[in-house]
């Protein structure tokens, strides 16, 4: 599909096929969106759209859903089913493999007949319970691609298929000198203990993407859609840009969209952990999956689905996983080689046993090339990093902080400075009054209703600033009438018939109109950071508003807390060095680490300057305007959000506002590092420990009249049967590790 | 040293050697196809289009494509075990969830030629792209 006629093309197709009472289609995301007058069948949609000469194909769900949960459960289900099977299976086996020698149990049953009995009980357990083992250990060696199921299925094929030969003919090893002894409860024990690793682990694991179906459960399951009729209770799949939707009391919102009739509060604490709710009205932009408090609100929708902030947020966390981080690198290359060298060792050992061993030779090697390759199993080192990847972003998320994944972990490790850019990311971004100064004999509130009545004409962001703080203060508003705005410096207007001027000093005093008193007051008011606007009244000046974009609460304690953490703190900013000042004074960052006038354009210029001074950069912006300074800091921290662009070319989104989770960012992140190189250690330590030892190094110093001898009574020979348990003991202690993560407050 | 040393000695030896010889050895990669878009002029001509199967490892596993053309992946995960429920290209930062029993469609288009991993979340099960 390229062009505009394609999408009228299908849209015509579409809505020829009877039922469909209207068809959508977007070129951009190649979806087409179909709305039922009555039920029709995917099938026929797809088929009348591939007569149109297209290609059609079910969207897939954009991320984790019922789908996911339905198939964890019939996995764990099969799982435990082939566990408790096989697990059923083995007793018997494993009691008649050890007391089988027994005299009293060989008169009642001979050897023979025990073999017997036992490849009856195997064979299921070998065959049913472990067939997943033995079906991917033969695809492995079909493609040629070895994984961890071709050691599970050729160490316990190797163990049942030498008991089997040995039940079938024991005659040819009786004769060749060799007890016609069967390792059936090894080959039984080992799928068994495996198949317990994989159905904890695969419990364990459910658990680690729990933040993101935390997150995922959000979504309310119907909206209610506001049609002429009244309201109707639509699926939320089926909810559309431009719907008009009723939100109620204690719901929760269910699609990103903006605020059409109505007042309420919302909790958006799920979302983004904070924890004051957010009054909004008319036209305030509300996130689906936030919490309705009080009022009954109309919303009209605009992002649904895939585009909504919360199913970014989701799909971000998901793709978290994408990104390696550079510790995981070592690993990935171990494990290309892995599988083909451990069989190599284990062959190894089965021929060194064979040539060197002490008799039974042929017993002992099979014993240890089969621990060899069952201790080997890579797991642990699999999990290593993506279990605890996906349990730190997870819980990221329900803290409001989105980390991109594991290379933003290894930047944000590494940082010493942080840079905050001023305007919306220290401060609210948005210019509030902050002084009323009325001149003597004037009230505060005629002031205000004079300037605020005569504003409310203007375009300005400033004068939006004034008639809100007016409105606030409850002063009643008049209409100005000749008004005259000359752009950068002030308005002229008659109100009640007077006339009024407002602006710049400068500006009042070409009208003739002296400060007089006010004059220091306005001096005073712009060293504090404020923009000032003189009023004057019928030629006297009646006072001056100061209006400046306020620091964010709780950024004075934010920034305390990351230079206490170790973090050099600057501020950037394209505003003038006074005002910069002002703000840096109230955030608490020291005035020799304030870049102030800075040019847009220049700002990646300076980050690279602190970074060609040897400082680690991390560079706290809006995501939109600091694109560039952004690109070039090593740790790129975009503020509030969603949009596209911040959570693309940022290593961090911070969902809320509030920069306290700058330092949750830096410190969630030096965590999951943390536990991703334990668990990495671990890991390594265990293969690398275990394979020699499955192998029989100790056996070579603890043998008796070895150059040790034996440890209380241990010869240093690793039996499967252990090597399986380590090995299921080993990956379910590396997903418990990085279920650490989940209880990271910050 | 006994016959049966010796005998097993050079299976042995024989046996390691076959298996890396095996294992190592570069498979050939599966061309992929462009996908004929149907009657409309020039629609999803250019797409390279391959099929694989997920069961135990991804077939095929190693694909190769031509560099600067649209290429779609299509998944079929058959099996319930979770290894294999997202397909990772880490190089182009894609993670796709793949629903069991159905196709799931994996789009790009590679600008570099080179070699490009796509894995399993626990890089368990690998496969190759070799763009050209």
């Amino acid at each position: 599909m390229h062009c505009a006629s394609c999408v009228a093309r299908v849209e015509q197709a579409l809505a020829a096929v009877p039922g469909v009472a209207e068809a959508s289609v977007n070129l951009a995301t190649e979806r087409a969106h179909v709305r039922l007058a009555e039920p029709v069948s995917g099938r026929r949609l797809a088929d009348a759209v591939r007569a149109a000469g297209y290609e059609a194909r079910p969207a897939p769900s954009p991320v984790a859903d019922d789908a996911e949960l339905a198939e964890r459960r019939l996995e764990l289900e099969d799982l435990r089913r082939r566990f408790l099977r096989a697990a059923a299976l083995a007793v018997p086996v494993v009691l008649l493999g050890n007391l089988g020698m027994l005299p009293a149990v060989k008169r009642v049953l001979p050897i023979d007949a025990q073999n017997w009995i036992q490849l009856l009980l195997a064979t299921p357990i070998q065959l049913w319970a472990g067939w997943p083992f033995v079906r991917g250990a033969w695809h492995g060696i079909r493609r040629r691609s070895a994984d961890m199921n071709l050691l599970i299925g050729l160490g316990t094929m190797a163990a049942y298929l030498y008991s089997a030969v040995v039940t079938l003919i024991p005659g040819v090893f009786e004769a060749a000198g060799i007890a016609p002894h069967a390792y059936f409860d090894t080959a039984a024990v080992i799928v068994v203990l495996i198949l317990l690793g994989r159905l904890l682990e695969a419990r364990a694991r459910a658990r680690t993407s729990h933040a993101m179906r935390r997150l995922m459960d959000l979504r309310p399951r119907v909206a209610h859609r506001v049609a002429e009729a009244g309201t109707e209770d639509v699926a939320l799949e089926d909810v559309r840009p431009g719907d008009l939707l009723l939100v109620r009391p204690g719901e929760r919102v269910p699609v990103d969209g903006v605020v059409e009739e109505g007042r309420s509060s919302l909790d958006r604490s799920m979302l983004t952990g904070e924890s004051i709710p957010v009054e909004v009205g008319s036209g305030d932009a509300v996130t689906g999956g936030t919490v309705n408090q009080t009022g009954s609100f109309r919303m009209r929708a605009e992002r649904v689905g895939a585009d909504s902030m919360l199913m970014q947020i989701v799909r971000m966390v998901q793709q978290a996983q994408a990104r390696k981080a550079g510790v995981a690198r070592l690993a990935d290359r171990v494990a290309a080689v892995f599988v083909p060298v451990v069989i190599t060792i284990a062959i190894a050992s089965f021929v060194l046993w064979f040539d060197f061993g002490p008799p039974p030779a042929l017993a002992r090697g099979l014993l240890a090339a089969v621990s060899v390759l069952i201790i080997a199993c890579p797991c642990a080192l699999g999990l290593a990093t993506p279990t605890a990847l996906l349990t730190g972003t997870g819980r990221g998320a329900e803290l409001g902080v989105l980390l991109r994944g594991a290379d933003a972990l290894e930047a944000a490790e590494r940082i010493d400075t942080v840079v905050f850019d001023k305007t919306g990311t220290l401060t609210l971004g948005r210019p509030e009054v902050m002084d009323v100064v009325a001149a003597a004999g004037v009230t505060e509130a005629h002031l205000m209703s004079v300037t605020a009545s005569v504003e409310q004409r203007s375009e300005h962001p400033l004068a939006a600033a004034i008639v809100r703080s007016a409105r606030a203060r409850g002063v009643l508003l008049a209409e100005p009438e000749d008004f005259t705005a000359v752009p950068g410096r002030g308005v002229i207007a008659v109100l009640d018939s007077r006339p009024v001027v407002l602006g710049t000093a400068a500006f009042l005093a070409e009208q003739g109109i002296e400060l007089g008193a006010l004059e220091a007051r306005r001096g005073r008011l712009e060293d504090d950071g404020g923009t000032v606007i003189a009023v004057a009244q019928g030629g006297m000046a009646i006072g001056l508003v100061a209006v400046s974009d306020t620091v964010k609460p709780g950024a004075a304690a934010a920034i305390a807390a990351l230079a206490r953490a170790g973090h050099e703190v600057w501020m950037i900013t394209g505003d003038n060095p006074r005002t910069a000042h002002a703000v840096a004074r109230e955030a608490g960052i020291p005035a020799e680490r304030v870049l102030a006038g800075v040019l847009p354009g220049e700002k990646r210029a300076r980050i690279e300057e602190l970074e060609r001074r040897g400082r680690r950069v991390a560079m706290v912006g809006d995501g939109i305007n600091d694109a560039p300074a952004l690109a070039q800091a090593d740790l790129a921290i975009a503020m509030g959000g969603g949009t596209d662009i911040a959570m693309e070319t940022s290593h961090v989104t911070l969902v809320r506002g509030d920069l306290g989770a700058v330092g949750t960012a830096l410190a969630l992140a030096r965590r999951t590092l943390q536990v991703i190189r334990q668990n990495l250690f671990w890991a390594f330590v265990y293969n690398t420990l275990g394979i020699p030892v499955a192998a029989g190094l100790l056996y070579v110093l603890l043998r008796p009249g070895g150059p040790i001898g034996p440890i209380a009574g241990w010869q240093g020979t690793l039996h499967p049967m252990l090597a399986s348990l380590a090995m299921a003991l080993s990956s379910v202690s590396v997903v418990t590790s990085s279920l650490r993560l989940r209880r990271f407050r910050g | 040293m006994t016959p049966a040393q010796v005998a097993v000695t050079l299976a042995g030896v024989a046996l390691a050697a076959g298996v890396n010889l095996y294992f190592f050895t570069p498979r050939h990669p599966q061309r992929a196809r462009s996908a004929g878009g149907g009657g409309a002029p020039g629609a999803a001509q250019g797409v390279q289009e391959v099929r694989i199967r997920v069961r135990d490892g991804y077939d095929p596993s190693v694909i190769e494509v031509e560099a600067g053309r649209p290429v779609r992946l299509l998944f079929r995960r058959e099996e319930t075990a979770s290894c294999s429920d997202i397909v990772l290209i880490p190089e182009w930062g894609i993670a796709e969830r793949l629903p069991v029993h159905q196709e799931t469609a994996v789009e790009f288009t590679p600008r570099e030629p080179g070699t490009y991993a796509f894995a399993c979340g626990m890089n368990m099960m690998r496969g190759r792209i070799e763009v050209r």
